[in-house]
């Protein structure tokens, strides 16, 4: 099961609703760590055991690209999976980024519909039935 | 559903307009659930405008540019209060600022993803927010209004390099 979930965009409105769509997605217990950009998420990654990261790509300080070759360059981290969430997403990017090590990018706005695939996947479930 | 009033606006949107409207209204409806209505440029707008809320983006790449969007305050408190479910307590005026860039960001992803090419990457700035002046030029390549539940949202595009898109359209329709 998604026990802690780290947040890391540099808007609370996105934190917010990203945090609604993964409880209405089925993560109703998981307890949800916040940080506003990348260099506060790879701390907090460090201090707390994650079991996902989900990340803009646009933050200040360290962005989404970096915090994610960070994550998977770390052999105490590169277990975590990392949602990459992003305005800019589209195929070449996407696929850019699950080379990089990203278990999915998903596209903004984010829904429940468009993540709920991935909660059950990595909660162990089969989301095709 | 987009509804377009003002004349023959319609004839003369341009590949930008049309994809403005488009990203505008798909992530207005998806947020506020409400109609989306494509305006002329309604009489009276600066005073309309006054008392304002606005969000610029910087558009890096493949096309130097910006885009920004300039609503009523008060709209931006409901909007706030819509996306964030509702509380009691007042938004705070940050909070107003953070969802107009959130919602900016979102519509500037759709709008050049529309645009460009699919495959074509495209990145974006960090959004600002703020109350007085806009810091965007006059000269934008592209002005669209839009109305939802009787408030005006502002939207504007300028970067040259996006000139190109009118002149397509432009010339697709004299054909």
């Amino acid at each position: 099961m998604l026990e802690n979930i780290l947040i890391a965009d540099d808007s609370a409105t996105a934190r917010m609703i990203i945090r609604r769509c993964f409880e209405i997605a089925g993560c109703v217990q998981a307890n949800f760590i916040e940080a506003k950009d990348g260099e506060e998420a790879l701390e907090l990654a460090k201090k707390n055991e994650l079991s996902l990261m989900v990340t803009d790509i646009n933050m200040p300080n360290m962005d989404g690209r970096v915090l994610l070759k960070n994550v998977k360059a770390s052999p105490k981290l590169t277990e975590i999976p990392v949602i990459v969430i992003s305005s800019a997403s589209n195929d070449t990017l996407d696929k850019e980024l699950v080379q990089q090590g990203a278990f999915a990018v998903v596209k903004k706005p984010v829904s429940p519909a468009s993540i709920s695939g991935f909660v059950q996947e990595l909660n162990g479930q089969n989301p095709w039935g | 559903m987009v509804k377009i009033h003002g004349g023959n606006m319609s004839a003369q949107l341009t590949k930008i307009d049309s994809s403005l409207v488009s990203a505008i209204s798909k992530t207005m409806e998806s947020m506020t659930f409400e109609e989306v209505q494509v305006v002329s440029t309604p009489p009276g707008m600066d005073t309309v405008l006054k008392n304002k809320v606005w969000a610029v983006l910087p558009i890096i790449s493949p096309i130097e540019g910006k885009i920004s969007m300039e609503l009523p305050f008060d709209y931006g408190r409901i909007l706030t209060d819509e996306v964030c479910g509702g509380t009691e307590e007042e938004p705070s005026e940050d909070a107003i600022k953070d969802v107009v860039g959130e919602i900016l960001n979102t519509m500037a992803g759709r709008f050049l993803d529309d645009l460009l090419d699919s495959e074509k990457s495209f990145e974006l700035g960090l959004p600002e927010s703020g109350r007085a002046d806009l810091p965007v030029s006059d000269d934008a390549v592209a002005v669209v209004h839009v109305e939802i539940s009787g408030h005006v949202i502002r939207t504007k595009l300028v970067g040259e390099g996006f000139t190109v898109f009118s002149k397509e359209l432009e010339k697709e329709l004299t054909i």
